[in-house]
């Protein structure tokens, strides 16, 4: 059977062949169309509920960085992606800066909105399995989604406000082998989502200003990404959930997945 | 005050009727003959560089990967399209996508990442 082979289309919007399968399988990098999958099911079962939560496929980001050249495209691309009614975003970092560069490497970049109107910020936060190494990546990438978002939201509201502080994640798990890389952006990115969805509570909370620029200094590697004043996101227990042994079942469930589609869906 | 030209004036309004005409003609022909409609796509890559496509609306994007992959000499399967910032599918036809003449598609390679 050809790796080539579609298994299906999940919700229209994420191809999965059965090579895209085979990546699942310790020690198998993962592909930007595995990373779609999972960030896909997120959106449309773990998250359903929450539209205001975006979670980028890996090949906008690149369109993003690469394609859009100016700010039509931009505006354009951030039309589409309905910035203005997200209140988080997670955006998948590969070290592939240019066309023909080769790439090794995935990290995990949060975006989180702030509030509307006067008190409006935007807070970025890179979480690196692999101390920092997409450290350039990340930074090029927030610089370039800024200018997207701030195009979106009208000059008049954040007109020259600098691209906001990328802060690292001091304390992010680090994967203990060569291969884990993708597996810990995936299982990063749904805890975080699923602590800003449940210490994040309310809108109004979240609508409120998000952790300003220096605000989360002490206590470094603590990354407060819900807003409103004393309602912090903690991820000090991220190490905890993201590990290679979680990476392990996290991989094996999701292959587990893919078959029982694959099975619903051919013939 | 400057004085109309009236030759100028004339010729002007004959270049709209001849205009008019055309597009009727062009609606005409689009009304009976919807299948045979063909239109020129752009596929646009990272550096830049444009490829141009002729296809027909019910053609399927399939043959138009399949035509620039093999253009690029790169395995197909390497290679991701994008339609305004969504991905589309071998299985979809322009007509689905409801692309128009001289639309862009942009295309990316596949992302890899491990260690």
């Amino acid at each position: 059977m050809s790796a080539e082979e579609v298994l299906f289309y999940y919700q229209d919007e994420a191809q999965m062949t059965r090579g895209d399968l085979h990546l699942f399988k310790a020690p198998a990098w993962l592909n930007d169309r595995c990373i779609n999958f999972y960030f896909r099911v997120l959106e449309h079962e773990e998250f359903a509920g929450r539209p205001d939560l975006l979670f980028l496929d890996p090949v906008v980001v690149s369109c993003m960085l690469i394609q859009c050249t100016d700010e039509e495209d931009l505006k354009e691309l951030a039309g589409g992606l309905r910035l203005d009614t997200r209140s988080i975003v997670f955006i998948p970092i590969n070290d592939a800066e240019e066309f023909f560069s080769g790439c090794t490497h995935w990290s995990l970049l949060v975006f989180c909105t702030g509030g509307k109107g006067e008190g409006k910020s935007g807070s970025f936060f890179h979480f690196d399995s692999s101390c920092g190494r997409n450290e350039s990546a990340a930074m090029k990438t927030a610089a370039q989604f800024w200018r997207m978002f701030t195009i979106l939201e009208g000059r008049d509201v954040i007109a020259g406000r600098q691209c906001p502080r990328v802060d690292a994640i001091n304390d992010c798990p680090q994967q203990e082998n060569g291969y884990d890389c993708g597996m810990y952006l995936l299982g990063m990115t749904k805890y975080v989502a699923h602590l800003f969805v449940t210490q994040g509570s309310g809108v109004a909370t979240r609508r409120g200003s998000v952790a300003k620029e220096g605000e989360n200094d002490e206590g470094s590697g603590t990354c407060s990404v819900a807003g409103g004043k004393g309602s912090r996101l903690d991820t000090t227990g991220l190490g905890a959930h993201v590990s290679s042994d979680a990476m392990g079942e996290l991989r094996r469930r999701i292959a587990q997945k893919i078959e029982q589609l694959a099975g619903r869906v051919s013939p | 005050m400057k004085k109309t030209n009236p030759l100028y004036h004339s010729s002007s309004s004959t270049l709209a009727n001849q205009a008019r005409t055309m597009a009727t003609v062009k609606t005409d022909t689009t009304a009976t003959e919807p299948k045979s409609e063909s239109i020129t796509l752009r596929v646009k890559d990272q550096t830049g560089e444009e490829t141009m496509f002729k296809v027909k609306k019910t053609t399927k994007m399939e043959k138009v990967f399949a035509s620039y992959a093999g253009r690029k000499g790169v395995n197909v399967d390497s290679l991701r399209f994008l339609l305004d910032g969504q991905r589309i599918e071998k299985h979809q036809t322009s007509a689905e996508l409801e692309l128009e003449d001289e639309d862009q598609i942009d295309v990316m390679l596949e992302q890899l990442g491990g260690c």
